[in-house]
């Protein structure tokens, strides 16, 4: 590569043009729109962003793999490696069969699938927070906005759109995603080190209890390795060919996975680094218009992170007392005052917890570790020649970096503590990240008795560690609020139809599930209108949700403060277990509502009815007037 | 020319026996009992000619069959949307439990009558109370058919409208493709079955895609019979159009385009093509004008509301309009139109507005190709039907329950888009993409929300009412007697023995009776339960209270938008003292079905009398 390399580059009116929009759209993204707009757009044009976006993906994918999938036909498709399907269809087995299906971190799953109803009812981007049954059907009349990117509630609703309405929809698609991500963990290994690289990666991950945890919950982890390992492998296609559909295709892979998580947005970085290395080594810029138009369909995206401005409650910081920071160099050792949490020890915490504690796999811990610092040596030595490595080890190069700069922000976020149950699924991209560095380090062993003996490593961990900690799935036993929603989940599918209002804290998930709820708080502040519903019999019950806590010495109960109801409300339970030790989780049917001694929900004797029509409609036309005022 | 004669005479014929010679009374009672088998006459006719043009032309559709192509994909998967978007319910109440009901009386006693009061007696279900209903019998009768031959039930409805929901978009396709080839067939088969509509009806039990069917095949039928004008060819035509008559009331107007179409053919053939089939298509037609007889002197059945006199007038030519302008394009989900669809209708009519000038300006004027021919008069029928529907009193598209009067519109637009299409790529516009583009969009943006959540189906209270109702009455042991507030048809359908409120509120001491002979485990009683102001206070519908002497205890309530549905059970009924009079309590007319129950049931015969024959009253 004699000369300026980058002169031809530069001189392409195309790559000024993307800058160009790039700038625009950033410009407008960042800065042009007001905040109290920005939130309004992204409800209104979000889902028809990530429309475009997707579509322009898949059509890249075609243009680039058409000429792959022409090459199964004429028996062609005899030739693919079967045993390696067969592997992998056997490693999502193991991951999908063991744990229940259910949403397993709450509310963000439920928030998800939330996001995921409106974009499929009304195409807006919003997680309702109140709908009802009205006139006959459930009708949403009111959401808000959720922090989280919208790839993954974008595909929960094409799903949606395609089979119907249900939350468990989120499940299939993870379930999908697992068989998938497998398969791409299978040829990723493959390439850097062989076929049986490839069944020693699927098989570390299938050994991993965490992956199978989020196999079967409704969350956006598997989606956010799938789209990360999918990106990595373009980059190597587009490496390998440097031609524009395999550009696209990269391009409009990043696009998508930095919609998936937040911080996947990280990964841009090698990614962009992957096309500028391809364009100096081709002496030229490769560029199609869908990459052009790109930035705009990231527009969308900015406007949606300045909720993290809008809403301070977005970081939740108010889940660690005394932290008021979301990101800190003193979180990674626990270097700052008391409270400051040392997230590295955490990691290890997780990576070596015990199964019962953790979902964790010794193997793929140890095995990973040890690879990641051999890849770090390899990567420091092969740096300078880059270009004499095969294309996806030079894109396993450029990644890596992105690993680590997104492990090493999760080392400085004030939640990055791995061990913890909501946090541990974070780590998710690091262990995918070890994984990769077993095969890449195995590149160096070119005698197959390495593989073959890591392979029957990684087995026994399966049998002998990985299927146990699934079949007993301990570590989600101490977690009550996954508990809880399991719970709830099945009381809802117990009643024979959805007509009543449930009094829960979390009234998102009722309302995911087409039931009408509101909140305790709203229950309290609204009396008036709970005892107008009732004594017009607008609902067939009305439920409550409350957890109480138990005193380990007395025994006594006591109802979380969040929970409580007045004393003039009158419960009778219907459903109560004690999902953990000292908690009682209970569901009680709200009987009556007192002014001291009187009733004021009392079944009234029946009214005399006009007999004349026009009167009756205007009694109607009255009532429903104030039905839609008083709803909760 | 003495064929000719035949015809003529024929006409008068049927002119003088459909209007004068016999009283509609009797002309009622001939429907009752031949009207079965008229239409059986008809049909096996009809089947018996298509077949043996069939026969004749085996390698044009066996290799349609062995080689459906993309516009086998294409129809099939219109269908599979179509029958994907909608739930298999009924849609229109009551309209499609007399359909049902029609049916079921067909199926079981080959007689046009409508199933009303029915008895489990030694266990026979036993059909007590009959009326003839308004509807033209095609439908029901081919129902009942599928009844005939797989056995009674109500899904066979369902069925039958899947099958026509498949036939239209077949017919579609090949009348556009006709009319302007592959590429826009295509592009009207997925503009039609992408209109909730037509999903609606296609998973509902109703006789209107099922007319929309007949009115395809008939145009069909036309362009078949322009290409080559036959005698075959003809009579299939005729009676095509003879039984389009008999799948709406309003289809009757088809029989104009399709006069038409015959004329022409004889004037490209040089010569008046008469085969028997069609000198006797004017007798045919005699049951239709008994029937429309029987529809014009008994008000009742115009459903009309309080105060109105007629069904027909111009002031409702206003209303109608913005209520059709508003459902065909609207933009939200509430109604189950296709905005698209419309739009590129409307573009499509103006094209041909332009084109039809074009044509008339040329000297000399071409000859119309047949498709073209026969889409301008089938097309010029189903303008004749939409202002026709104008005047109707009922018959705004935004009304959920008229929104089924579009579909030939519908269908037109469909039409009339593929020609659009095709007019322009000829100017070499990329008009097929552009159009294929729109109605992707239409799918996500228009389509799929709307189905999603259905309200323009799910909205129907009175059908929720129904199934609560039905689901809490088969949960319970019976045998039940049911006092319906509603209509008795659909619970005769299920075999649950119902009378209406006010027949039930009449017959305390017959009910008394029964509940001392046990013929009954419980009696129930359906009441709405109204607001009486804008706080609620709930109280019973006067029109379903039940006298003072029957004693209820309440086991079910439920919410169905602003007002409760109420199931009771009767306790007791006290004696009637002896030598009270009964006061006259009919109730004011809330629907034609629920008074035409009332009245057939006021003079009820002894059950003996009443099991020979509803004919006989």
């Amino acid at each position: 590569m004699n000369g300026p390399p980058f002169a031809p580059v530069l001189a392409d009116r195309r790559v000024r043009l993307l800058a160009l929009v790039a700038a625009l759209s950033a410009f407008t993204g960042f800065y042009a729109v007001p905040n109290r707009m920005a939130l309004g757009i992204v409800t209104d044009a979000g889902y028809w962003c990530v429309l475009a976006a997707f579509i322009l993906y898949v059509r890249a994918l075609w243009r680039a793999f058409r000429g792959d999938l022409a090459g199964l036909g004429g028996g062609g498709w005899r030739r693919l490696d079967w045993a390696s399907f067969a592997v992998v269809g056997l490693g999502g087995l193991v991951l999908i069969v063991h744990e229940s299906f259910g949403f397993k971190i709450v509310m963000d799953e439920v928030m998800l699938v939330g996001t995921s109803m409106s974009m499929h009812f009304s195409r807006t981007v919003l997680s309702p927070d109140r709908g009802g049954d009205i006139q006959g059907a459930f009708v949403v009349y009111h959401g808000i906005m959720d922090k989280r990117q919208l790839f993954f509630p974008f595909l929960v609703s094409i799903l949606h759109d395609l089979t119907g309405y249900r939350p468990e929809n989120a499940f299939v698609v993870n379930a999908i995603l697992t068989f998938v991500f497998l398969g791409l963990v299978c040829a990723a290994c493959r390439k850097l080190a062989g076929r049986m690289a490839g069944w020693l990666g699927v098989a570390l991950f299938a050994g991993l209890p965490l992956l199978a945890q989020n196999a079967t919950g409704g969350g956006f982890e598997l989606l956010n390795l799938v789209m990360i390992l999918a990106t990595m492998l373009l980059g190597a296609r587009f490496i390998e060919r440097g031609d524009e559909p395999s550009f696209t295709a990269l391009c409009y892979s990043a696009l998508l996975m930095a919609q998936v998580r937040y911080e996947s947005a990280i990964f841009l970085l090698p990614v962009a680094a992957i096309i500028l290395w391809v364009w100096r080594r081709e002496g030229r810029a490769i560029l199609s218009w869908p990459v052009i138009v790109a930035p705009v369909l990231m527009i969308h995206c900015a406007l949606h992170n300045r909720i993290f401005g809008i809403r301070a409650s977005a970081w939740q910081l108010f889940s660690k007392p005394g932290l008021s920071k979301p990101f800190s160099l003193t979180y990674v050792l626990g270097t700052g005052p008391k409270g400051t949490p040392n997230n590295l020890e955490h990691a290890l915490g997780y990576f070596y917890g015990k199964p019962t504690d953790q979902p964790n796999s010794y193997v793929l811990s140890t095995l990973g570790i040890i690879a990641v610092f051999f890849l770090v040596l390899l990567i420091a030595k092969r740096l300078r020649a880059l270009s004499s490595e095969p294309p996806i080890s030079i894109a396993t190069v450029f990644f890596s970096f992105g690993f680590a700069l997104q492990f090493g922000l999760m080392m400085c976020y004030f939640w990055g503590q791995f061990d913890d149950a909501i946090i541990r699924r974070l780590s998710l991209p690091t262990q995918l990240w070890m994984v990769v560095a077993v095969a890449a380090v195995l590149q160096q062993f070119p005698r197959p008795q390495v593989v073959k003996a890591l392979l029957a490593v990684a087995l026994l961990g399966i049998m002998a560690q990985g299927v146990p900690s699934m079949a007993a799935h301990a570590y989600n036993q101490e977690y009550l609020a996954g508990l809880e929603t399991a719970w709830r989940r099945q009381f809802i599918a117990d009643q024979p139809r959805k007509d009543y209002l449930a009094i829960d804290n979390d009234s998102i998930l009722w309302i995911a599930h087409e039931v009408s709820a509101t909140t305790t708080e709203a229950a309290r502040s609204r009396r008036a209108d709970l005892v107008y519903f009732m004594r017009n019999h607008t609902f067939s019950n009305i439920y409550v949700f409350q957890r109480y806590n138990i005193d380990q010495d007395t025994g006594k109960m006591t109802v979380r403060e969040d929970d409580e109801l007045p004393p003039d409300y009158i419960l009778e339970p219907v459903r109560a277990e004690r999902l953990m030790t000292l908690t009682q989780t209970r569901i009680s049917r709200l009987v009556e509502i007192r002014d001291g001694k009187t009733v004021l929900t009392r079944p009234e004797p029946d009214h005399v009815v006009p007999k004349d029509k026009a009167e009756i409609e205007r009694a109607r036309q009255a009532y429903l007037e104030t039905f839609f005022k008083r709803l909760p | 020319m003495r064929r000719i004669l035949l015809f003529a005479l024929c006409g008068v014929l049927a002119l003088w026996a459909g209007y004068f010679a016999i009283p509609t009374i009797p002309a009622g009672h001939l429907i009752i009992n031949w009207g079965y088998y008229y239409i059986l006459g008809v049909f096996s006719l009809f089947v018996f000619c298509a077949w043996g043009f069939a026969r004749s032309r085996q390698d044009v559709w066996k290799g349609w069959i062995r080689r459906p192509g993309a516009a086998g994909v294409a129809i099939a998967s219109g269908l599979l949307f179509a029958v994907w978007s909608d739930p298999f319910k009924h849609k229109i109440l009551f309209d499609e439990f007399v359909i049902q009901g029609t049916a079921y009386e067909m199926h079981a006693t080959k007689q046009v009558s409508t199933i009303l009061r029915a008895y489990n007696i030694g266990g026979t279900w036993l059909t007590i109370d009959t009326f003839l209903d308004k509807r033209p019998y095609f439908f029901p009768f081919l129902v009942s058919l599928v009844h005939d031959f797989t056995g009674y039930r109500i899904a066979n409805a369902f069925a039958l409208n899947v099958a026509c929901a498949a036939a239209l978009l077949g017919l579609l396709y090949w009348f556009a493709r006709e009319l302007a080839g592959r590429g826009p067939a295509i592009l009207a088969v997925g503009l039609m079955a992408t209109m909730p509509l037509f999903g609606q009806n296609a998973t509902g039990a109703g006789m209107d895609l099922h007319n929309l069917t007949m009115l395809a095949l008939v145009a069909c039928l036309a362009v078949l019979y322009l290409r080559v004008p036959t005698e075959d060819r003809l009579a299939l035509l005729v009676l095509g159009a003879v039984l389009l008559t008999q799948s709406r009331y309003e289809s009757i107007i088809f029989v104009g385009p399709t006069a038409f179409v015959v004329a022409a053919g004889w004037a490209r053939a040089r010569r008046v093509i008469l085969p028997w089939q069609v000198i006797i298509a004017p007798l045919l037609l005699v049951p239709y004008a008994w029937h429309s007889r029987v529809l014009a002197a008994t008000p009742l059945f115009w459903q009309l509301q309080e105060g109105r006199t007629t069904a027909f007038s111009a002031s409702n030519v206003e209303s109608n309009l913005r209520g059709d302008f508003a459902f065909l394009f609207n933009s939200g989900p509430e109604l189950a139109n296709s905005w698209y669809l419309s739009a590129i209708g409307f573009a499509g009519l103006g094209w041909f507005l332009f084109c039809a000038s074009l044509w008339l300006l040329r000297r000399p004027r071409p000859e119309l190709p047949p498709a073209v021919l026969a889409g301008v008069a089938f097309g010029a029928g189903v303008a004749g039907h939409f202002v026709v529907l104008l005047f109707y009193w009922w018959a705004k598209f935004n009304d959920l329950l008229a929104s089924r009067f579009a579909l030939p519109m519908c269908l037109c637009f469909s039409v009339l888009a593929a020609a659009l299409v095709r007019g322009l790529e000829e100017r070499r516009v990329p008009a097929l993409r552009i159009a294929a583009a729109g109605l992707g969009l239409w799918i996500f943006a228009g389509a799929v929300p709307a189905i999603a959540r259905r309200l323009y189906t799910d909205q129907n209270l009175a059908m929720q009412e129904i199934e609560w109702e039905h689901g809490i009455i088969e949960s319970r042991p019976g045998p039940v007697l049911l006092i319906s507030n509603k209509s008795t048809i659909p619970f005769v359908l299920w075999h649950i023995e119902t009378i209406i409120s006010a027949v039930g509120s009449q017959r305390g001491e017959e009910i008394r009776y029964h509940m001392g002979q046990e013929t009954f485990r419980e009696v129930l009683v359906s009441q709405a339960i109204r607001p009486t102001s804008s706080e609620g206070d709930m109280g019973v519908d006067p029109e379903d209270m039940m006298p003072a002497s029957y004693h209820l205890e309440k086991i079910a309530e439920k919410r169905f938008g602003a007002r409760l549905d109420r199931l009771s059970r009767i306790e007791s009924i006290d004696p009637e003292p002896e030598g009270v009079k009964k006061p006259d309590q009919r109730p004011a007319v809330p629907s034609a079905l629920r008074s035409i129950s009332a009245d057939q049931s006021w003079s009820d015969p002894a059950v003996a009398a009443a099991t020979s024959s509803a004919v006989s009253r």
